[in-house]
């Protein structure tokens, strides 16, 4: 009984671990892979844009 | 111009936090997927910016012969028709999930269906002409009035029946009962960063167009 208790006080405990990306029913994961693919995106448009610039150039 | 970039990456940056992390009306039927108004609404408006845009190049073009404004309406009801695509297939996955089916006869999704297959003739009867000059007035007069039959397709003729979509059926679109002030918060900068992705995008393609004319 007393190990029972013991077991279920440890099971309940907050432990102080990367909470942060768990809350929310995890939606903050779907946030980061969002914003991952956005920003490549971005990325991907701005090099195809300095890439056309520089084929200007040397023409 | 230059503002373009930032403020798109800052907008969109925004709308794809916000978009997922702010409270939204709880509705039935709807439930989490209201927040497809932040992506699916945008890819319409960009559209109809770039159209609005591509249309008003081509009227330049038939009146100063400008072969620059002929490539801009080019180049931006390309853009637009794509970003058309991407609004009709978004729409599609939502409405499998909300109406129940992936197409309903619903008259604002066949006016919109109408209106790209309307933009896909221009781009064939583009590339059915090798002379540019006849090509650039041809294409650009039908341009003009692909647009105008866009507004009735899109805005006039779903409101005189029933829609499904909100704001349809004899109502003006946002209106007090389909949008709160939560959804404003995202919705119009998620709407202003999307014109300004298309804008940047189109730009691109620009540049590529003129260089290939040299």
């Amino acid at each position: 009984m007393m190990f029972n208790f013991f077991t279920l006080f440890i099971l309940l405990q907050e432990v102080a671990m990367a909470d942060a990306m768990r809350s929310n029913g995890k939606i903050y994961v779907v946030v980061v892979i969002s914003l991952i693919i956005l920003f490549s995106l971005f990325l991907y448009l701005y090099r195809i844009e300095k890439k056309i610039e520089s084929i200007k150039k040397n023409k | 111009m230059r503002f373009i970039k930032p403020l798109c990456i800052l907008l969109l940056t925004y709308t794809f936090t916000a978009g997922y992390l702010f409270e939204v009306p709880a509705l039935p039927i709807l439930n989490e997927t209201i927040r497809a108004l932040y992506l699916h609404v945008p890819m319409w408006f960009t559209m109809i910016f770039l159209l609005l845009l591509s249309s008003f190049h081509s009227y330049r073009y038939v009146s100063n012969g400008n072969i620059l404004h002929d490539m801009k309406s080019y180049n931006f009801a390309h853009i637009g028709v794509y970003f058309g695509i991407l609004g009709l297939l978004t729409g599609m996955v939502w409405a499998r999930y909300t109406w129940g089916t992936f197409w309903t006869n619903d008259p604002k999704l066949n006016g919109s269906a109408i209106g790209l297959l309307i933009y896909f003739g221009y781009f064939i009867l583009r590339s059915s002409i090798d002379d540019e000059s006849k090509r650039g007035k041809i294409s650009s007069v039908y341009n003009v009035f692909s647009f105008s039959m866009l507004i009735p397709l899109i805005f006039i003729l779903p409101r005189l029946t029933d829609s499904l979509h909100p704001g349809n059926g004899g109502n003006p679109g946002f209106n007090v009962y389909d949008m709160n002030s939560q959804l404003r918060l995202v919705f119009y900068p998620a709407v202003t960063g999307f014109i300004l992705l298309g804008l940047w995008i189109s730009d691109i393609r620009l540049k590529m167009l003129k260089l290939n004319q040299k």
